[in-house]
């Protein structure tokens, strides 16, 4: 008999009681800590993608969203007994306050409860005293296209059977030009994180970039919301004094030296 | 080759007077413009010591920026004008263009002085974009023309000035020759004496920072008369520091030629180009340009790249200074038959001003050690090292040997030992007081120091009393110097 | 030991030095010689090459990783938003998007930070450079950036001890520069109604 038998037997027998757990810990629910939050860190300027959504006036691209104005999105299901609805609550109460959807922005409430109709989320709206409102936009998608969003923005859903209920966070994103500008994760949304997140939306506040000004034509860099830059025009100039002494000095030398 | 007296020329003889006579001139003007200059700064460390009642804050703002401009440009002329005469060895510099020079800095001069005495213009010597734009009511609009037109009137001057001397150079030298490229290669002919070199290195780099400076008055013009126009705060503040630095620092460099030249004289031994003197001087032309990135340490949005570029280039730039310069200075003197009088003592002890503040400034160029020393007197104290116990007592140096060697009159070692004693004690104990403040984080360039900041006030009542031994050192000197000069008119 | 009072130190060991060979030199000249041992004074020169060489590495080494700069490993605990103009700083909570906000933040209750919190200042101008700077109740500089006029430079700190910190103005800015200010206040960690509504987990 093989000298390596016994021992991959042993191996076995170690091991399989942890496939047997893994799986039947696969078929009740996780019991272990939840995945992490969306991290801001790590979303910062990532793409967003351009999903199909199904909304009361008809299906919609994303992008046709993001091309007229910057949105706010977040991801709730019309069931849900836990932070949704509070945190729609309050993202409407800030919003209220701002007064900027519609002009400034634009919120986009999409349902990745695949049992979440057209139906459901214009009562959900109606709740919130925002149907037909402008500025607000309540949408399903297909489940494939809720998968793809998710997994680009780390947002996570567990079902959880004993409830009937989705576990999942609190996310609400601020996309400008299908990229991720500002990430705001919690049970609810903080009305001053609400307003610094609007601001940078506005363009007015954004760390270390220069604010938009039409009126001026050099600078020396480009910067974007996520802090990488490209060279601008300006930057030329600065090259300018190096190369003109340096041709200069060469004029000097060579051509205009008058040396025999 | 160097080791001859300062007043041996192989010149025709009378364009040898017409070139002594045009730097006596020069050197006058530097002479007389040291006390009235330093007596500004008098006047700002008696405002700061609140010993001055009754004048509002805005002429402590006009006189800092005429003291600073002031000062950066006399003592950048007095260098240019002193290796130009050094140089008038080796090749011929154009007396008209130097004498455009002159003309050119006096209504420069007049009209900084129309400027911020007569209109209270107050931003400081670097001018900071926007706030030449921003008077709050204090200067009006034609005192900011002045000002811009200070400096235009200045820079174009010296831009000829420095391009004259450049052309003198590249008629005699070929380019690899000025810049010892040969001698990097290990041959020894043709022979360049080290002036030559850090000259022609010093020349190329300043002709980069004065078109910086042409370019942004030019912006500046630009947003003054074409509406709509803005300028991005970044780039102007780029573009102003590259100016001003490149301007220092290669004020700094013309005195260190002027000692390469001069002190061998005193020493009986030569100071040649060696390659390492080669290589050093070499490196500086590119480490010089790109050290100016730590003007801007605390602009968060200048690229982190650019900000440990200033300060690699800052601490290697220490690396030819140190290890060539001021080694090769100490090596010359070293045991050396030295002959010691006013003028061989200044340009040695000039070098030292050069390092400490050197160092000074190596400590200062770490930009976490910046984060709590910018805009401190931290600042003024390292550059006063360079300038006032540096490059100022090299010039003074050269001016008093100048006079000596012309007049013919024997040195009084009472003057020697007093002048040399006030500038000592006066020069150092003033920068010990800025230092001193600036290590407790008093802040620069205020007028007047807040209660919590009020070791400031008491720190400046200290420095005052340092200071009147440097205005009496700078007045004495005159003295003696000017007589020698007035004595060499005469015959 | 604060970081300036380390460099000051530094600064005068090595100031000592140098006067020291300088005199020491200028005094050799009592007893002079006709030339000296080049050789030594090469090797000299190569040993004092490489000693300031690997000085100047070290400091480097040592320094590199304590700039100011914000990184971007984890978000700051706080964002506190500071504007700067002719002569006063206006520092908040919220965003201040014009004059008026500017304006109402100078005459506002300071801005409270617990201790222990890493506080984002960020930091503009509505007008000319301003330099933001902050001191401890001692007098001592702890940090400062640039107010840049349309510029946001992000000023990361971390406090470890209650009380009054006064900001000064570091970049002249005018004829108020000497008298333009601003204060934070440093509270115990958890204390303070304005500190417990604006601190926010992130």
């Amino acid at each position: 008999m093989n000298r390596c038998f016994p021992l991959v037997l042993v191996g076995l027998l170690f091991c399989l009681p942890r496939w047997v757990a893994a799986g039947a810990a696969g078929a009740l629910g996780d019991e272990r800590e939840p995945p992490p939050r969306p991290n801001e860190e790590l979303l910062i300027n990532q793409v967003v993608p351009d999903i199909r959504l199904l909304t009361p006036q008809g299906p919609l691209q994303l992008s046709r969203l993001w091309q007229d104005r910057p949105l706010l999105l977040t991801l709730v299901y019309t069931r849900c007994a836990g932070i949704c609805v509070p945190f729609l609550r309050s993202l409407q109460a800030a919003a209220d306050r701002d007064a900027g959807a519609g002009r400034d922005y634009d919120i986009v409430v999409v349902s990745f409860d695949p049992r979440d109709t057209l139906a459901d989320l214009e009562e959900a709206a109606e709740e919130l005293h925002v149907h037909r409102q402008p500025g607000w936009t309540f949408a399903t998608a297909a489940p494939a296209d809720v998968e793809r969003l998710s997994k680009a923005v780390m947002f996570w859903t567990r079902w959880d059977p004993a409830s009937q209920q989705y576990d999942h966070p609190g996310l609400l994103l601020a996309i400008v030009h299908g990229h991720i500008l500002r990430v705001l994760t919690g049970a609810s949304v903080h009305p001053a994180r609400f307003r610094e997140m609007v601001a940078e939306l506005r363009g007015r506040f954004v760390p270390s970039y220069p604010l938009p000004n039409p009126r001026i034509p050099f600078r020396c860099f480009q910067y974007r919301a996520d802090g990488s830059f490209r060279l601008d025009w300006g930057a030329l100039l600065l090259l300018v004094p190096g190369t003109t002494a340096l041709g200069l000095t060469a004029w000097l030398f060579g051509f205009g030296s008058g040396r025999r | 080759m160097n080791a001859a007296a300062m007043t041996s020329f192989a010149l025709p003889e009378e364009q040898r007077k017409k070139l002594v006579r045009l730097t006596l001139l020069w050197m006058t003007t530097m002479m007389v413009l040291f006390p009235l200059l330093a007596s500004l700064g008098y006047f700002m460390r008696l405002y700061q010591a609140q010993w001055i009642n009754g004048i509002r804050p805005e002429w402590f703002y006009a006189v800092l920026t005429l003291h600073g401009l002031g000062m950066v440009g006399t003592w950048f002329v007095g260098a240019m004008a002193a290796v130009s005469y050094l140089l008038a060895r080796y090749v011929q510099p154009s007396l008209f263009v130097s004498r455009l020079a002159f003309v050119g800095t006096v209504a420069g001069v007049g009209l900084l002085i129309a400027a911020t005495l007569g209109g209270l213009f107050g931003t400081g010597w670097y001018f900071l974009y926007p706030l030449p734009f921003y008077s709050q009511g204090v200067w009006p609009g034609w005192a900011t023309g002045c000002f811009f037109g200070s400096l235009a009137v200045l820079g174009v001057a010296w831009l000829l000035w420095s391009v004259d001397l450049l052309a003198a150079i590249a008629r005699r030298y070929r380019l690899s020759h000025a810049l010892a490229w040969h001698v990097l290669r290990g041959e020894s002919e043709p022979s360049i004496p080290p002036l030559v070199l850090i000259v022609t290195v010093s020349l190329i780099a300043l002709v980069s920072g004065l078109v910086a400076g042409v370019i942004v008055l030019a912006l500046f013009g630009a947003e003054w008369l074409v509406r709509g126009f803005a300028n991005d705060a970044l780039l102007m503040k780029n573009l102003i520091f590259f100016f001003g630095h490149i301007v220092v620092n290669i004020t700094m460099y013309l005195g260190v030629a002027v000692v390469y030249e001069a002190l061998p004289q005193f020493a009986g031994r030569p100071w040649k180009t060696s390659r390492v003197v080669a290589v050093a001087w070499n490196a500086v032309l590119l480490l010089v340009i790109l050290a100016y990135f730590h003007h801007l340490y605390m602009d968060f949005a200048q690229p982190l790249a650019l900000q440990q570029v200033g300060q690699i280039s800052s601490y290697l730039i220490s690396v030819p200074a140190a290890v060539v310069s001021i080694f090769g200075g100490l090596a010359l003197i070293y045991r050396a038959p030295m002959r010691w009088t006013l003028a061989s003592a200044l340009l040695f002890f000039g070098l030292m001003g050069w390092a400490i503040g050197g160092a000074a400034a190596v400590i200062d160029s770490t930009v976490a050690v910046n984060f709590r020393f910018h805009n401190t007197l931290w600042v003024p104290a390292h550059f006063h090292s360079y300038y006032l116990m540096g490059v100022v007592l090299m010039l003074l140096g050269f001016a008093h040997n100048l006079g000596v060697e012309l007049a013919g009159r024997a040195e009084s070692a009472l003057v020697r030992g007093g002048i040399l004693g006030l500038l000592f004690i006066g020069g150092y104990g003033s920068l010990w007081m800025f230092y001193w403040a600036g290590a407790h984080s008093i802040p620069r360039r205020y007028a007047i120091y807040p209660n919590e900041l009020s070791r400031g006030t008491h720190d400046a009542a200290i420095a005052v009393i340092f200071i009147s031994l440097v205005l009496l050192a700078a007045l004495v000197y005159l003295w003696d110097t000017g007589r020698r000069y007035l004595q060499a008119l005469r015959t | 030991m604060a970081p300036q009072v380390v460099a000051f130190r530094l600064f005068l060991v090595v100031t000592a030095v140098i006067v020291a060979v300088f005199l020491w030199v200028a005094w050799s000249t009592r007893q002079s010689v006709p030339t000296i041992d080049l050789h030594k004074a090469y090797a000299l020169r190569r040993r004092f090459f490489y000693a300031l060489g690997t000085i100047l590495l070290f400091g480097m080494v040592l320094t590199f990783p304590h700039m100011p700069y914000p990184p971007g490993d984890h978000p700051p605990e706080r964002i506190v938003f500071v504007v700067a103009k002719q002569f006063a700083f206006g520092i908040s909570d919220r965003p201040l998007l014009n004059d008026q906000d500017w304006e109402a933040a100078t005459y506002a209750e300071p801005v409270q930070i617990p201790v222990g919190q890493l506080v984002e200042f960020r930091v503009t101008s509505f007008d000319v450079n301003h330099g933001f700077a902050v001191f401890n109740p001692e007098g001592e500089l702890l940090g400062q950036t640039q107010a840049m006029p349309g510029y946001v430079n992000r000023l990361r700190m971390r406090f470890d001890r209650p009380g009054r910190y006064d900001i000064f103005c570091l970049e002249l800015c005018g004829m108020g520069h000497h008298r333009m200010r601003g204060v934070i206040l440093v509270v115990p960690a958890g204390g303070g109604p304005q500190a417990a509504a604006a601190a926010q987990p992130r």
